[in-house]
């Protein structure tokens, strides 16, 4: 059960895609994959809450990266769920024995090679599945830097989770990738399309537009939920941004990678300008988080803190909306 | 962010040795994949969530021990589950699983249900119906 590459990715969905592109002989590096799928967004959801706490997401939805992949390139992705563990499990031996490595989701909290501060009930988490030794299963988890194995009861509870999103058993693969395809229309159509997504949202929650909504409301925040909540909200967003697997800065740094990628592939200079600004971006999305978890440890409850970290959300929704407005006419 | 600001915050990180993939850009401005040891400001963050997990534990177990809930609510904090997310993982409605958090009525359900809520909860069914005898407020 070799020749399954494992690379060491930033982010779960589009590490998962571009391997097993990648098996299938279409190698895209993971930015790549993680621009023409779309996966860049912004949105704060304070009515949509976990633990009491609203949804700020700097990604698309789950799911999505797979999704733009497959209409971009033509490819058609199997996708199977299952009613009963048993039955998944069984199809899922049947993929890797015939030697094929499959996408699975999972949640996170089953997962026994996790750290164990790291395990909470979240289900949209996604490893490549390459092999079988005895019971254990061989895994690509792009989240690790090897290989790990885990073991047949522990894979079959984090793939048959509940709750939020449950992945009832998913596994996923494409039916088969171009060959040598030409991948400037997907780069340029993807661009478009999280460009327009980022500044053209008629409503104040999403893109560019809801950041600077969350400062608006960030800056309440001390009044409104009292200093320990207040606190508790600031810190997970910060989660969202840096621990979530993101590759660093919610995602900004790797999709600067995916804008000079596609810069030098396009031979357009826009690009590359526009990689270096949400480069810088990402550095003050960094500076958030460093004061966020501050605020965190110290404790201190003078609404300057929220101020200033209002202050610079603020000035990333500013540089985002001139980068993405440039990005939707540059190509 | 370069490569040679990729922070090695080793201390108190939950990574465990585990490195996270960061993207940076090198020498010549371009991205590459850098590992990280850890990162202060994600650690303490991480450490806030955890720390929010303990005390939820912390305040199921005293309850229980009160009596003033079933030692089912107890368990069911040590998984970070809520009454809903038991209910899904046991199968039943969210109401009976609420009904059988108080104390009353957990200590008569039979083993046949119990049974659902050990499996659900990964634990032996006769750990069910204790309460550890230190203050324990790690997850499982």
């Amino acid at each position: 059960m070799s020749g399954f590459e494992h690379r060491h990715a930033g982010h779960c969905e589009s590490g998962t895609v571009a391997a097993l592109l990648r098996h299938q002989g279409l190698d895209l590096s993971e930015p790549m994959v993680f621009g023409i799928g779309g996966g860049l967004f912004f949105l704060h959801l304070p009515w949509l809450r976990m633990g009491g706490i609203p949804l700020t997401s700097y990604r698309d939805a789950p799911r999505a990266i797979i999704k733009n992949i497959g209409k971009r390139f033509g490819i058609r992705w199997t996708q199977h769920r299952y009613r009963d563990p048993a039955s998944g499990m069984r199809a899922l031996n049947a993929f890797v024995d015939s030697g094929r490595p499959v996408g699975v989701q999972t949640s996170v909290y089953w997962l026994p090679y996790f750290p164990v501060e790291m395990r909470f009930h979240f289900n949209g988490h996604n490893l490549v599945v390459y092999g079988r030794e005895g019971a254990d299963y061989l895994i690509s988890d792009p989240m690790a830097e090897m290989p790990v194995t885990c073991a047949a009861e522990d894979l079959q509870r984090a793939r048959f989770a509940k709750g939020v999103f449950a992945p009832r058993g998913l596994t996923y693969y494409p039916e088969g990738v171009p060959r040598d395809p030409d991948i400037r229309p997907a780069v340029r159509d993807a661009i478009r399309a999280t460009a327009r997504r980022m500044v053209d949202m008629p409503v104040p929650m999403f893109g560019t537009r809801g950041i600077g909504w969350l400062a608006r409301r960030l800056e309440r925040w001390p009044e409104k939920l009292g200093a320990e909540k207040a606190r508790k909200w600031v810190g997970s967003i910060v989660r969202m941004q840096e621990e979530i697997g993101t590759g660093g800065a919610g995602f900004r740094f790797i999709y600067a990678a995916f804008l000079q990628e596609a810069g030098d592939l396009l031979n357009n200079a826009a690009l590359r300008e526009c990689a270096i600004e949400l480069t810088a971006t990402g550095d003050r999305w960094r500076d958030f988080a460093v004061q966020g978890a501050q605020l965190v440890k110290n404790k201190r409850d003078d609404s300057e803190v929220y101020a200033k970290l209002a202050t610079i959300l603020r000035e990333c929704a500013d540089r985002e909306q001139e980068i993405f407005t440039r990005l939707k006419t540059a190509v | 962010m370069k490569t040679g600001d990729v922070p090695q915050d080793r201390e108190q990180s939950f990574y465990s040795g585990h490195q996270r993939a960061c993207y940076a850009v090198d020498e010549q401005g371009r991205y590459v994949v850098v590992g990280s040891l850890g990162w202060e400001p994600e650690n303490i963050v991480n450490g806030q969530a955890n720390d929010a997990v303990r005390a939820e534990i912390a305040v199921a177990l005293g309850r229980a021990r009160r009596g003033e809930t079933s030692t089912l609510a107890y368990h069911m904090a040590r998984r970070q589950m809520d009454s809903s997310m038991l209910a899904a993982y046991s199968g039943t409605w969210r109401l009976r699983v609420w009904w059988h958090l108080r104390p009353q009525v957990f200590c008569r359900l039979p083993d046949k249900v119990l049974q659902r809520y050990a499996e659900a909860l990964q634990l032996p069914l006769a750990e069910l119906r204790l309460l550890p005898a230190e203050d324990d407020c790690e997850r499982l």
